[in-house]
């Protein structure tokens, strides 16, 4: 009996290894939500994070030189901003005391630099320089100052895994800052998303600013996302589409900030 | 063979560092060619169905681990499959018609990049054709260009 057993497993081994490994590569497949295997994926990333060294090296040395020219510039119309900035900011503070607001949320931000932006030809993900080291949580926003760009999935000791906003498995709640409708962003290229089932009644018009809704527990209410851009009427339909232009150029990211929970 | 072992995971090892360092660069409209695929078919027609399936199976698993995959096990699956499937064509480059020999090499690209697409893609409920003219087809020749280039520099290591 035994025998047979070991014969047959000798004369189909090939199969039988192909089963045992695609059942292996489906279980990961089907456990990717699961925090253990994102604990894993973000241990073994920190480990050989050596890999990406080559491509941040050559890609700091290629952008070095428009870097400067383009920070020069911008930190003038920065300085420039600030002042107006600061009157502002003075301005809404007396407002809001007198109409007796609070600040009900303070949040708390970790910048971290890009380590590289994925090695695979379809994922939309970034790896960052830092991870537990620097107190980076699963599961937290990630920005930049000029809006939301994606969420760490997994956090190893050293490097962090962001999903992005426009990788085609992502969504998030999002509202429309004039008409105040909320509803569920969803990527369509590297730099538009779509806004599905909006009334046809709901007054949205183009250049709209669009924000995070505050629904999620991960992303802050009223961050910035993007604007509007096109507006889809959808013939036979009491809904019409939105679409959106982010306000990151995801492609030129080099550093962001992580919003501590 | 521990010699043999260790040369592949060098390859991989700078493939992968490649993949990460010129892969941007090289990429059309969301299509960049796959070194690594074109190793574990490499592993596949040179070792066989039972190596070049576990070469598809850690290369692919690694790809996931460290290519920040936000769709965990997809690369291990198709890479696994490509390895077993090229592994058929083990010591038959001299044996079938070359044509034939290629047109089965390139099949087996297809069903990865039709694998890989379908399931990464799902949520989108994309048509079989946009996924196929969009997607599959275009990541076919570009990867396919390279095999062939591959093929023709190394002719002579792969025979």
């Amino acid at each position: 009996m035994f025998t047979r057993i070991y014969n047959f497993i000798l004369d189909y081994i090939e199969y039988i290894l192909l089963v045992v490994l695609l059942g292996i590569a489906s279980f990961f497949i089907l456990s990717n939500e699961n925090p253990d295997v994102r604990s894993l994926q973000a241990e073994i990333s920190s480990v050989i994070r050596f890999i990406h060294y080559p491509a941040k090296w050559l890609n700091t040395l290629s952008g070095l030189v428009d870097e400067n020219i383009q920070l020069t510039q911008e930190n003038i119309q920065l300085k420039l901003l600030n002042v107006n900035f600061k009157e502002t900011f003075l301005e809404n503070r007396r407002l809001n005391k007198m109409l007796g607001f609070m600040d009900s949320v303070s949040i708390e931000i970790i910048p971290v630099k890009v380590l590289n932006k994925g090695v695979t030809p379809i994922y939309n993900s970034l790896l960052l320089d830092g991870g537990q080291n620097i107190g980076i949580l699963p599961y937290c926003a990630v920005i930049t100052n000029q809006g939301v760009i994606g969420k760490t999935i997994s956090v190893g000791p050293k490097t962090t895994v962001v999903h992005l906003l426009n990788d085609v498995n992502f969504r998030m709640g999002i509202r429309l800052q004039n008409s105040r409708h909320s509803g569920i962003l969803e990527p369509m290229t590297d730099r538009a998303g779509l806004i599905k089932e909006i009334p046809k009644t709901t007054p949205v018009s183009v250049g709209e600013e669009v924000i995070t809704s505050g629904y999620s527990d991960i992303f802050p209410k009223g961050f910035p996302v993007g604007k509007v851009v096109e507006i889809q009427e959808i013939k036979n339909s009491i809904y019409k589409n939105a679409v959106i232009k982010f306000n990151v150029n995801i492609n030129t990211v080099e550093e962001v900030f992580v919003i501590k929970k | 063979m521990a010699r043999k072992i260790l040369l592949y995971i060098g390859i991989a090892l700078v493939l992968l560092t490649i993949q990460g360092l010129i892969g941007p660069w090289m990429t059309i409209q969301k299509i960049r060619p796959d070194f690594l695929l074109i190793l574990v078919l490499y592993i596949g027609q040179k070792e066989g169905k039972i190596f070049g399936q576990l070469a598809g199976f850690i290369i692919g698993l690694t790809m996931d681990l460290i290519g920040m995959s936000t769709f965990l096990g997809l690369s291990a699956f198709v890479m696994t499959l490509s390895g077993f499937l090229a592994g058929f064509f083990k010591n038959q480059r001299n044996k079938i018609n070359i044509f034939s020999y290629y047109f089965s090499i390139l099949l087996i690209c297809l069903i990865h990049f039709f694998i890989l697409y379908s399931i990464y893609y799902h949520s989108l409920g994309l048509s079989i054709q946009y996924r196929m003219v969009r997607y599959v087809v275009p990541s076919l020749i570009y990867t396919g260009i390279f095999y062939f280039l591959i093929e023709f520099v190394f002719s002579k290591q792969i025979e």
